[in-house]
């Protein structure tokens, strides 16, 4: 799993490449530390190239967007592909995330 | 098909046929009778007018011949008209040449002979009764002939002409009919006349010659009605009578000629008197036969019933007999089998059985075939098999098993019936079959392409001896080994030219098994069988049960309680569902749900420091894919964890449970035990595509 962030003005934007199982979950831990600093500007979540999350990777997305609340900040989900959204369904996570194409 | 129905309306039913066949006879006789009556009636008709005809005839010649006699002598007496007294002397011989003429004379106009006086008629005959003949000159005031009808009619006549009949005072006393012929003088004046008189008696014997039926009768009677000839007097008028007349040609005179219709219709009323006969004779027959056929339809009908009733019995015993069969899917709990059996009864019921089961991992099955067919095998054979049932529930030792049948069936057996039966017990995980042979026909082992009948002596068939003893023997299959049991339906399937099936067809069509599936193994068979009877009937019970071992290998993976070890998972099943061809839309989520459970063994079942080991093994069956993850870990049921609360806001959220959510989710069955130090958490997915 390779996260690419780039920041662009007061939005950061974070490439998720890769599947988000849980060992890839325990391996992203401090690579998302810059996201959850900068949760007061506008997130967005490129998961164009994420085939898979597990519930590990879930809990990431999770802390993303409890930090961002409670930074007045705003998150995007970008691309989410059919298998990952089927996930989001079953943990009827769907409506919680702001997810755009 | 017959219905229940009641006699009575039975015999309704033939009845009312019955009457509309008579009925209809009936109609028939009176349409026929109608046109002979008809028929009578025309020949009767015909005969009538050749009769008349024929009568007519003959009267004219009679009266013809006494007209030639006279217009023999007109010539002669006006020959003679100069002598007065000659006159006498032809109307001799007009008599005399003539036995019909009763008497002749000759009358002359007024004062012709001055010295004969006013009236002179000169006239020779017989008196009635008498046999001379008398002469006398009639002419006289008292018989003034010169103003008669006859005399002033004949004298107008250009030739000869008869009278109507007369009553005759003067010479014949008797009915009369007379013939007139004009005597002329040289001048052609008519200056007498020739009178021929002849008895209606001459023509009344032919009229009453005339008898055309027994009781028919001829009169005869001038044209303005008077009777000459009436009805004899032993006529009786009675009854309907059909009148034919016929005029007399030139003579005044009608013949008619009167038949009663009991006479014309006689011969038809003999022959109808018969035919009623028949036609009543007919009808008797009829009605006794139809009787009789009632009776016996009525018996056949109701035996017809019976047996409608005997096929719905056996129709469900056929059911229950089938219900017997094992069910189609077998419940295992991967591919390691392969089993399928197939009957046919030759009649309703058979006498065949077959039967299989899994209990603890075993295979437990027989067949077997009942001496003699119909019902009284079908009841023994499902004791026999219920017998299996309940004697193998709870031992798996076919030997014991089949010792206990036997003496079951042995102990009561009054009608002596025999079983064989193949009874064995495979052992799944090693492919070791355990079996017991009584009497049966040895099954067909096919081992890598080769296959053999096994080799082992059968014992005693079962119901002989009650103390009989029995042995097991053992096989050991491996996999991709077929065993193919069948009863003697199979090879003693008989074609036409009376030759046998065999065991060697049996075993050669055997061996013509490749990778097949049972299924398709017993249709080749039945094919086989099929081709060499073609069209004879089977005679036979014909069961056939095919068992293949077929172990597949499970898919086991071994990880060590380390995180890292997940990235194993991924690989491991795109392998898995390569290799048994599943739906990779499926793929995912079972990635997702494996690496839930399997995460949370490796982060949770052991303590921190200490090493341990999660096995997942999966495998696949017709319908559902099989998981099952151990670990030797402490006891630990996921499925009581707290499972997240999804339908709280947010915030109020606790992040965790997550995983074991998502595996409820995806598998249809999660269930978990700890058995022998383990952790087992058993998952089953059905093949088909998530929605």
């Amino acid at each position: 799993m390779d996260i690419t962030i780039i920041e662009e003005g007061n939005t950061i934007n974070a490439v998720f490449d890769g599947r988000l199982d849980t060992v890839a979950a325990q391996q992203i831990t401090e690579t998302v530390e810059p996201l959850l600093q900068n949760a007061g500007r506008t997130i967005i979540l490129d998961c164009e190239k994420m085939p898979f999350i597990s519930s590990s990777g879930l809990r990431i997305f999770l802390k993303i967007r409890k930090e961002v609340e409670a930074k007045g900040g705003n998150m995007q989900l970008r691309k989410v592909c059919p298998e990952v959204r089927q996930v989001f369904k079953m943990t009827k996570l769907e409506d919680v995330f702001d997810i755009i194409e | 098909m017959p219905y229940p129905i009641s006699k009575y309306q039975f015999a309704k039913k033939e009845l009312l046929k019955m009457f509309i066949a008579i009925f209809v006879l009936a109609l028939v006789s009176v349409a026929y009778y109608f046109y002979i009556r008809r028929e009578a009636l025309h020949t009767a008709e015909r005969r009538a007018e050749l009769t008349l005809q024929n009568t007519e005839r003959t009267i004219h010649i009679r009266m013809g011949k006494i007209e030639t006699t006279v217009n023999a002598m007109g010539p002669m007496a006006e020959y003679a008209l100069d002598d007065p007294d000659a006159m006498y002397d032809i109307a001799r011989h007009t008599v005399e040449s003539s036995s019909r003429i009763m008497g002749a004379g000759i009358a002359f106009i007024a004062d012709y002979y001055p010295e004969k006086g006013h009236w002179f008629e000169t006239y020779v005959g017989y008196h009635k009764g008498g046999d001379t003949l008398v002469t006398e000159q009639l002419g006289s005031a008292k018989h003034d002939y010169l103003n008669m009808d006859w005399f002033q009619k004949g004298l107008a006549s250009e030739k000869g002409s008869w009278t109507d009949p007369y009553y005759d005072n003067a010479g014949g006393k008797d009915y009369m009919i007379s013939y007139c012929l004009p005597i002329r003088d040289t001048s052609g004046e008519a200056v007498g006349l020739i009178i021929a008189d002849i008895t209606l008696d001459t023509l009344s014997s032919i009229v009453r010659s005339v008898k055309l039926y027994p009781h028919s009768y001829c009169t005869l009677a001038t044209n303005d009605g008077t009777v000459l000839v009436g009805p004899p007097a032993s006529q009786k008028s009675k009854g309907k009578t059909h009148a034919f007349s016929e005029r007399i040609d030139g003579k005044n005179m009608t013949l008619t000629l009167v038949v009663p219709e009991s006479d014309m219709y006689r011969r038809l009323r003999r022959s109808s008197l018969f035919f009623a006969l028949v036609a009543l004779t007919g009808i008797f027959t009829v009605f006794f036969i139809s009787y009789r056929s009632i009776q016996n339809l009525w018996q056949l009908n109701e035996v017809r019933i019976k047996e409608q009733h005997i096929e719905d019995e056996l129709t469900i015993a056929r059911n229950i007999q089938q219900s017997l069969l094992p069910s189609e899917k077998l419940s295992v709990p991967s591919n390691t089998l392969d089993i399928k059996g197939l009957q046919i009864s030759a009649k309703f019921v058979g006498g065949d059985l077959y039967d299989y089961y899994i209990r603890d991992n075993k295979l437990l099955f027989c067949i077997g075939d009942v001496s003699g067919k119909g019902v009284p095998a079908a009841l023994l054979m499902a004791i026999a098999h219920s017998l299996f049932r309940t004697l193998s529930a709870h031992d798996d030792r076919p030997e014991s098993i089949m010792q206990a049948l036997n003496a079951s069936i042995s102990d009561n057996n009054p009608d002596i019936m025999f079983i064989t039966l193949f009874l064995g017990v495979m052992d799944l995980s090693t492919g070791i079959v355990r079996y017991c042979n009584a009497g049966h026909n040895p099954p067909i082992i096919i081992k890598d392409g080769r296959a053999e009948y096994l080799g082992t002596e059968p014992s005693l068939l079962l119901g002989v001896d009650v103390e009989a003893e029995y042995t097991a023997n053992e096989l050991a299959l491996s996999p991709g080994d077929t065993i193919f049991l069948y009863t003697d339906g199979l090879t003693e399937a008989e074609n036409a030219q009376k030759e046998l099936f065999g065991e060697q067809r049996a075993l050669e069509t055997a061996s013509q098994y490749g990778t097949q599936t049972a299924e398709e193994q017993i249709e080749q068979m039945q094919q086989a069988v099929h081709v060499f009877v073609n069209q004879a009937e089977q005679s036979d019970d014909l069961t056939l049960l095919i068992v293949r071992y077929n172990p597949v290998e499970d898919f086991t993976l071994t990880l060590t309680n380390n995180i890292d070890e997940l990235s194993r998972l991924e690989p491991f099943l795109e392998k898995f569902f390569d290799q048994n061809s599943l739906d990779l839309a499926l793929l995912s989520s079972v990635d997702l749900a494996l690496e839930e459970a399997l995460a949370n063994v490796i982060m949770y079942a052991y303590p921190e420091d200490e090493k341990g080991e999660v096995t997942l093994t999966a495998n696949v069956a017709d319908n559902a894919i099989f998981m099952e993850i151990r670990d030797k870990g402490m006891p630990f049921n996921p499925l009581e964890q707290q499972e997240a609360n999804l339908d709280v806001p947010l915030k109020e959220r606790q992040i965790g449970g997550l995983g074991i959510h998502l595996i409820k989710e995806i598998m249809d069955e999660v269930a978990y035990t700890y058995e022998n130090g383990h952790n087992v958490l058993q998952m089953q997915l059905y093949r088909k595509p998530l929605p």
